[in-house]
This record gives C-alpha cells, sequence and structure tokens, in this order.
C-alpha cells in the first residue's frame, strides 16, 4: 500500500514531435493530516512522462519514480485540446486494456496549460482530484455541466448514431472553471460550445432534471429566475423520403426563484421561449460542424432504423437540411415561499 | 547326645481370605460376622486417612451388643449420627434374650429420618463410605448398615460468570450435584423429568447424571447417550466438559460437538426442546445434546426479552462471527492486495501511517492479534483487579506506544480492536476461542492469497462445517439441510405467539421431539 504512487488525475498531451505526454497528479501520503495541524504542505505532486503511447509513457514514469504508479484511484483524465483535435482513439485503447482503470472515471478536455491546470491548489478544498470529482457532480444537478464517464465517452465513440462530447476544464485564477462543452466529430474535436450551448445541448439530450434558470425578456429589462423542478424532452423524427423532420418537445416544471417589478408578458412563455433559444443554439452549433451530438441520429436509429440505415452514410448533410420544430411548455407551479 | 530340637511353636498363618484390589492389598470380599475382622479390614483401606473415624458402640445388657461405626468426618454430619444412631440405641432397653435379636432389627429400630440399607459386598461398602455415609458393623451379623448422613461444604448458588444477562433468572448450577438436580426439578416439576445417575472414572467415580423428558426426547437418542457414556473409560472424571470430547462423533475440530451452560434455565428449555443434558458431580455446568452451531449465537435472554429486540442482539451476534473470523484478515487483503478497495482519501491516510511500519501488514497484524489474545488470557487468569489493570495497560498504554513507535498502524488497532469487541458479543466462551483459531487462519490465508485466500477459507469453513454431526444431527441444521418450521429461532426469534405450544419445539435440529 505505502509503495504505491496514487494517480488521482491523469492529464494528456501531445508533444510537437508527436509523443505523448503524460501529467500524473499523484497524491501524497504524508501529506495528509492524520494527527490535526499541517494543511500548509501540498497535497498532491504531479510527475511527467514521455512515450510512443500512453503504455510507454507509463512506464517511462515507473523509472522514473520511487513509487509504483497506480491507477485504481484515478478520478480524472484531462486531454488537451492538441491531443484532442489529433483524435482521441490514440489513447483510449489503452482505457479500454488496462484493467486498474475504472470506467467511471471521468473524461474532460482543457485548451490550457495541462501543468498548470494540475498545480491548481482549490482553496476551499484539500485533495484537487476530489474537489473536481465534486464539482462535476453538484454542476451535473444543476445542469451546468455535462458530465461524461470514461465508458459512455467509449460508447459514444464506438456507436455509429451518436457523436462524443467532453466538458472543457478550465483555470480561472486559483480554482477549477466548468461549463463549456468540446464537441467532436468521430474522435476529433470539432467545437467547443459556450454555458448557453451547453444549456441547449443538455435540453437536447434530456440531461436537465434540476438547475436554475435566469431569463432577461428583453434587452434593458430586469432578469427573473426561475428554478427547474423537472424537465422532458422528447425527440420525434420522421423521413418522408426526401426531408427529415424533427420534432423535439420540453415539457418543464417550475418554480419562481427571483423577480423584480412587473414583467411584461406570460412568465411560461417566456421561460419556454429561452428554452427553445438555448436549443437552437445548440441545433446551430451540431450543423455547422457536422456533428450529431444532439443525439438525433438516436433518435430515428431507434424510431424508424430503415431511414436510419439508408441515411447514415450522409448524416452531416441531412442533418443540416432537416426542418425542426422545437417546442417548450414551462408550467409555473410556485411561487417559491414569499414570507 | 541328642540334639532336642528347641519346641517352637509356630503359628500357622491364616490363609488369606477375600480379593485383591489393584493396590495389591487384600481386601473380604464380603461383610463377616466378626466385628473385629470387619473393623481390622477396614482400618487397613483407611488407615492412612486423617479424616477416617472407627466409633465403637456397647449397649445393651453388660454391652452385649457390639457395633462399630466407621465414616469420614470430613464428608459426613456427625451430628446426624449422634441424633439418630446413638441417642436412640442409648435410649433402648431390652433383656439379654432379646439381645441377641438386635442385629437383624437394627433397620427398624434406627430412625426413619436417615436414608439406612444393608449392605453385604465389601467394595460397595468402601465406595459408599468415600462418599459420605457411615457404615454400622455389627458383631454376630453379616451385613453392614450403611447410613446416608453426607455433609461438606459447597458453595452456594449464585449468578453465572459467563454467561451473565440482564433480564431474566439468576441462578446457577453450582458444583454439588444434588443442588443442582434440585434446580432442575424445580423448573420442570413433571415426573416425566428423568435423572439417570451413571458412575464415570475408574478412580473418581462421579455421577454423571442423564437427564431428559420421557416422551418428549428420542429413546434412542437417549439410548445412545447412555451407551456412549457408559463406554467411557477414564481414571478420572473432574469436570463434564471432559465427556465433550469422549462422546464425540467428530475427533478433529475446533468447534465443540456439545454446548455447555451454567443456566439451568437453558437447560431445562433444551429439555422440553427434547435435547438431553448432562449433569456431573463436581461440574458447574451442563451439556445439552445435541447441540447445533446456531445454539452457539442463542442467549437465555433472547427468549426474555421483546422480541424485536432479541432480533437485534441476534443479528449483531451473526455480524461478530464474521469479525471475530474475517474483519482482521480482510483488512490484511485489502491493504495486501486490492487497495483499490479503500476509498481515496482513507487510501491516501492509511499510507502515511503505513509508511514508517517497518513490517508487512501480515506480520503486523499477527502481532498485535497475539498481543491481544495474550491480554486477553492476562485478564482472565488475573484477580479481577489486576485484571482490569492489565487490560488498561493493554489497551491504552501499548496500543498507544506501538503506534507512536510506528511498530503498528493506527488503522490496524482499530481493526483488531473491533474484533476483539465482536467476540464478547457471541455468548458462548468456547465457541469464540474456536473463532480465534480460525482468525490466525484466515488473517495467513489473507496475506498469501488476498480475497481469493478469503474466499476459500470460508468455503472450507462451510464444507466442515456441513460435514459435521452432533450424535447424528447436522451440525447446521435446520439452515442445512433446510427445515423451514425449524426457522423460527435461528436468525431471528419468532414471537413467542408464533411458536406454538412448546416454543422453539426442535429448533435448531433437535431430532428428539
Amino acid at each position: 500500500m505505502e509503495s504505491l504512487a496514487y494517480i488521482l488525475v491523469l492529464g494528456i498531451d501531445l508533444t510537437p514531435e508527436g509523443e505523448v505526454e503524460l501529467y500524473a497528479q499523484v497524491g501524497l501520503p504524508s501529506a495528509e493530516p492524520t494527527r490535526g495541524g499541517g494543511g500548509e504542505e501540498p497535497v498532491v505532486k504531479t510527475v511527467k512522462a514521455k512515450g510512443k503511447n500512453v503504455t510507454d509513457a507509463l512506464d517511462q514514469m515507473f523509472l522514473e519514480n520511487t513509487k509504483q504508479p497506480f491507477l485504481s484511484h484515478l478520478r480524472l483524465v484531462v486531454v488537451s485540446e492538441r491531443l484532442a483535435r489529433e483524435g482521441l482513439e490514440r489513447i483510449l485503447d489503452f482505457f479500454r486494456r488496462d484493467v486498474n482503470v475504472r470506467m467511471n472515471i471521468r473524461v474532460a478536455v482543457t485548451q490550457d496549460d495541462l501543468e498548470e491546470l494540475l498545480s491548481v491548489q482549490e482553496p476551499l478544498s484539500r485533495q484537487p482530484s476530489l474537489a473536481i470529482a465534486n464539482q462535476f457532480f453538484i454542476n451535473s444537478q444543476r445542469a451546468g455541466v455535462v458530465e461524461i464517464e470514461l465508458m459512455q465517452l467509449l460508447t459514444e465513440l464506438l456507436e455509429p448514431d451518436r457523436e462524443a462530447v467532453l466538458p472543457l476544464i478550465e483555470t480561472s485564477e486559483d480554482r477549477f472553471a466548468l461549463g463549456k462543452t468540446a464537441v467532436f466529430r468521430g474522435d476529433k474535436m470539432a467545437a467547443t460550445l459556450d454555458e448557453m450551448e451547453t444549456f441547449g445541448l443538455l435540453l437536447w439530450r434530456n440531461k436537465v432534471k434540476r438547475g436554475v434558470v435566469s431569463v432577461t425578456p428583453s434587452p434593458g429589462s430586469e432578469a427573473f429566475s426561475y428554478r427547474i423542478l423537472s424537465s422532458d424532452t422528447r425527440i420525434t423524427t420522421r423521413w418522408d423520403g426526401k426531408k427529415l423532420k424533427v420534432r423535439a418537445e420540453v415539457r418543464t416544471v417550475a418554480d419562481i426563484m427571483e423577480m423584480h417589478g412587473k414583467v411584461k408578458g406570460d412568465l411560461g412563455q417566456l421561460a419556454s421561449r429561452f428554452i427553445v433559444t438555448r436549443m437552437e443554439d445548440a441545433l446551430g452549433q451540431a450543423q455547422r460542424s457536422g456533428s450529431d451530438f444532439l443525439g438525433i441520429g438516436v433518435a430515428l436509429r431507434r424510431q424508424n432504423n430503415r431511414a436510419w440505415r439508408e441515411l447514415r452514410g450522409r448524416w452531416p448533410e441531412v442533418l443540416r437540411e432537416a426542418e425542426f420544430e422545437i417546442l417548450s411548455h414551462v408550467h409555473i407551479r410556485g411561487q417559491g415561499q414569499v414570507r | 547326645m541328642d540334639y532336642k530340637k528347641p519346641h517352637k511353636r509356630y503359628r500357622t498363618p491364616r490363609k488369606p481370605t477375600g480379593i485383591k484390589d489393584k493396590t495389591g492389598d487384600l481386601k473380604p470380599a464380603q461383610v463377616s460376622a466378626n466385628l473385629e475382622d470387619n473393623v481390622r479390614a477396614i482400618q487397613n483401606t483407611f488407615k492412612d486417612s486423617l479424616d477416617f473415624i472407627v466409633r465403637r458402640i456397647s449397649f445393651g445388657p453388660a454391652g452385649k451388643v457390639r457395633m462399630a461405626l466407621v465414616f469420614l468426618e470430613t464428608l459426613t454430619d456427625k451430628q446426624s449420627f449422634s441424633d439418630f444412631v446413638l441417642e436412640p440405641l442409648n435410649r433402648l432397653s431390652f433383656c439379654e434374650a432379646e439381645a441377641t435379636k438386635i442385629p437383624g432389627r437394627i433397620i427398624d429400630i434406627l430412625p426413619s429420618a436417615l436414608k439406612v440399607e444393608e449392605e453385604a459386598d465389601w467394595e460397595q461398602l468402601e465406595k459408599k463410605i468415600v462418599t459420605g455415609h457411615g457404615v454400622l458393623f455389627i458383631d454376630r451379623y453379616d451385613r453392614a448398615v450403611v447410613l446416608e448422613a453426607r455433609k461438606w461444604s459447597e458453595r452456594s448458588i449464585s449468578e453465572p460468570q459467563s454467561e451473565a444477562v440482564v433480564v431474566g433468572p439468576r441462578e446457577g448450577f453450582v458444583e454439588s450435584l444434588i443442588t443442582n438436580v434440585s434446580l432442575m426439578r424445580r423448573r420442570l416439576r413433571t415426573p416425566n423429568l428423568v435423572m439417570e445417575a451413571i458412575p464415570v472414572g475408574t478412580t473418581s467415580n462421579t455421577n454423571v447424571v442423564v437427564c431428559y423428558l420421557k416422551g418428549v426426547a428420542d429413546a434412542q437418542l437417549v439410548k445412545q447417550v447412555r451407551e456412549r457414556i457408559a463406554k467411557i473409560n477414564v481414571e478420572a472424571m473432574h469436570d463434564i466438559n471432559l465427556i465433550n470430547e469422549l462422546i464425540s462423533d467428530v475427533k478433529f475440530t475446533p468447534f465443540r460437538p456439545f454446548s455447555s451452560t451454567e443456566r439451568p434455565d437453558k437447560l431445562a428449555a433444551a429439555l422440553v426442546e427434547g435435547r438431553v443434558g448432562l449433569i456431573a458431580e463436581n461440574s458447574p455446568m451442563a451439556l445439552i445434546i445435541p447441540t447445533v452451531f446456531w445454539q452457539f449465537f442463542q442467549s437465555s435472554e433472547d427468549y426474555y426479552e421483546h422480541y424485536p429486540l432479541s432480533a437485534l442482539s441476534r443479528t449483531l451476534r451473526m455480524l461478530a462471527f464474521f469479525l471475530v473470523v474475517g474483519l482482521t484478515a480482510l483488512y490484511v487483503a485489502i491493504v495486501t492486495f486490492h487497495q483499490e478497495m479503500v476509498p481515496t482519501q482513507l487510501i491516501l491516510t492509511m499510507a502515511a501511517v503505513r509508511e514508517p511500519v517497518p513490517f508487512p501488514t501480515v506480520v503486523e497484524a499477527l502481532i498485535l492479534e497475539i498481543i491481544l489474545e495474550a491480554l486477553r488470557e492476562a485478564g482472565l487468569r488475573l484477580p479481577k483487579p489486576a485484571g482490569q489493570a492489565v487490560s488498561i495497560v493493554g489497551a491504552l498504554v501499548m496500543g498507544q506506544a506501538a503506534v507512536e513507535a510506528s511498530l503498528v498502524s493506527p488503522q490496524l488497532v482499530i481493526v483488531v480492536a473491533l474484533g476483539g469487541i465482536a467476540s464478547f458479543i457471541i455468548p458462548d466462551y468456547s465457541f469464540v476461542i474456536a473463532l480465534r483459531i480460525l482468525k490466525f487462519l484466515f488473517i495467513l490465508l489473507a496475506g498469501s492469497f488476498g480475497m481469493f485466500g478469503l474466499i476459500v477459507g470460508y468455503v472450507v469453513l462451510g464444507v466442515h462445517l456441513s460435514s459435521l454431526q452432533s450424535f447424528g444431527v447436522p451440525y447446521l441444521s435446520p439452515v442445512t439441510p433446510f427445515k423451514w418450521k425449524d426457522m423460527k429461532d435461528i436468525f431471528f426469534r419468532a414471537p413467542w405467539w408464533a411458536m406454538g405450544k412448546k416454543g422453539p419445539q426442535r429448533a435448531g435440529g433437535g431430532e428428539g421431539a
């Protein structure tokens, strides 16, 4: 137990020479507070290694360290944008085969320098890897971030009817920032989504269960906020031989969280319009990048398999020309506790 | 000159009569009609016993009727002899003619407060003397009168030490067989309660009482118990637990074939269930036959406490079984082989404190377990106040010092201590000792093969337990072989109203009901 180096976060980059570079954030046992006190010493140490592939780099890590790298406690794999654009295939084979790696670890992409990212000392928590894991959990619960586990990433990459997405992780001063999303076409990163588009993506994928949304009805007016209590998205597809018709219907139940002055218009309709706009934004990105990360292909494959088989070869084109109808019904159920 | 041989009178040695006992002493086979012969013979047997008393009595006209009362004063009540033998005889007045008839009528003359019988067999007489009887030899009478006036110091009935309860009766068996039998009679007031005494031990002649309820216990089982006890060939039997090994079906197992109890209420309950009990002289415990594995998790309290409350205790005891046998082993397996099973934060802390410890976890665990066992034994044998001091020194001072000296890691101290506490949850002391032996085997298995070794250990343990039998009853019954109707008192005790009239009848596989 004491002779193992517990790798908690693994950063993977590609050198300009095309080598795989690993940044392993190792939890330091001695830095853990066992008898009160402490707290000032670093709790993690990042070690680096290069190699022809992930296995080779890990092997180098063995040679250069006094402890045996141990991957069973890995919480997060962060891939550099360079590697993501180059293609994930290069590294994923290792994770599929290695028995020590758990399938529920989170995977993310970063546009920042990996070494810098892994040296962030999160101020609210002692252990950065656990802090990131918790940050992912909290934000995925409130529909702020896409949370992708290794198993899901592999499925999305292997299935022909869907494209993968990964959360973008950034450093913001002394902490991590989440909210943006990297979308893939095949195993290569194709585009990024901002926070609003990410919310749209989550609506399309029916991953919104809870969360708070702030809507500004018109420029200059005061925003009102509502809390989503439940949300359900249904996508129906129809292929008439010439054109794909897609209908997305979102049913949301919400409570008012905050409201100032008098809001012009029906609250439910204003909220619905906000939802539709977010979904349209995400759809726009999907059409532009030619990557169906929204799950429309998944819906067609299940609803009309024959049409899917016919269309899968030219799917980006079909998606671009498809006719979309996005509907949203927001039911404002309560006013919150007005005391 | 004729040499005249000096006249020398030779006395022809009297031809020895009687039989030789195993010490080589010659003894008469029967009581003689000559008082002096009898007294000489009995004095010869007990010549080195400081408590042997011969009291000569003569009464009647001119002291015509001569008698000798012999007894061991440490086992008998001298006052009884005085009150019920000497006094009544002195008060008698009869003429010379009548005096000759006295010997044959002595039993009629003596008051009936004493248990009186006649005996002619010499060996039996000796046995009677060593079991606290007085023997009255009468001149011109070839039978002796045996007077029962046993009295010796004995412990009074007290609360059982090893089976203390919060709810329920507080009486425990004592070393006196008669007291123990009376404790049982008081609990089962039925003529069907049979108490058969079988002497065991060629030298000790200890009475072992087979007790059962006629009509409830299986006759075949009772017969088998009787036969096996009769076959016991030992010199002395000092405690009932000796029988455990002598009459068991299986010879090689750490588990006791029969459970023993200090509690008369527990034995009474077992008899009602159709089991057979064994009580012995000089032993404050009773054996219950047959015994099944699940009995070791049962305590008398379970039956007196409200049933949902007893379910909690029973579940805890079952859990304790796994904690005692496998907790330390599980820790060793995880730390040595399966580091991925520990939560990240915990493993970093554990690794930090393990770092300065120089021994592999399995050695560390064995050291701590041996210390724990030593402390437990030390605490047991010492007088109570000293025992407590040892526990405190052991637990607080040594534990803390060992951790600070980096000899052991603090997590292991917690694990071992938890296992130690769990061992006190199980009510049967001997059963826990068996588990403690297994614990060491499991630690070695876990240290060598990890979780695989642990699982193999449990499988082998399961197979072994399934192969055991207690007087023909499978040790794991009624769980395997499964009997649904007997499951009411295994993992939980069913409410009394759901048990039926006789309570947990045959629960635990008692075949006899």
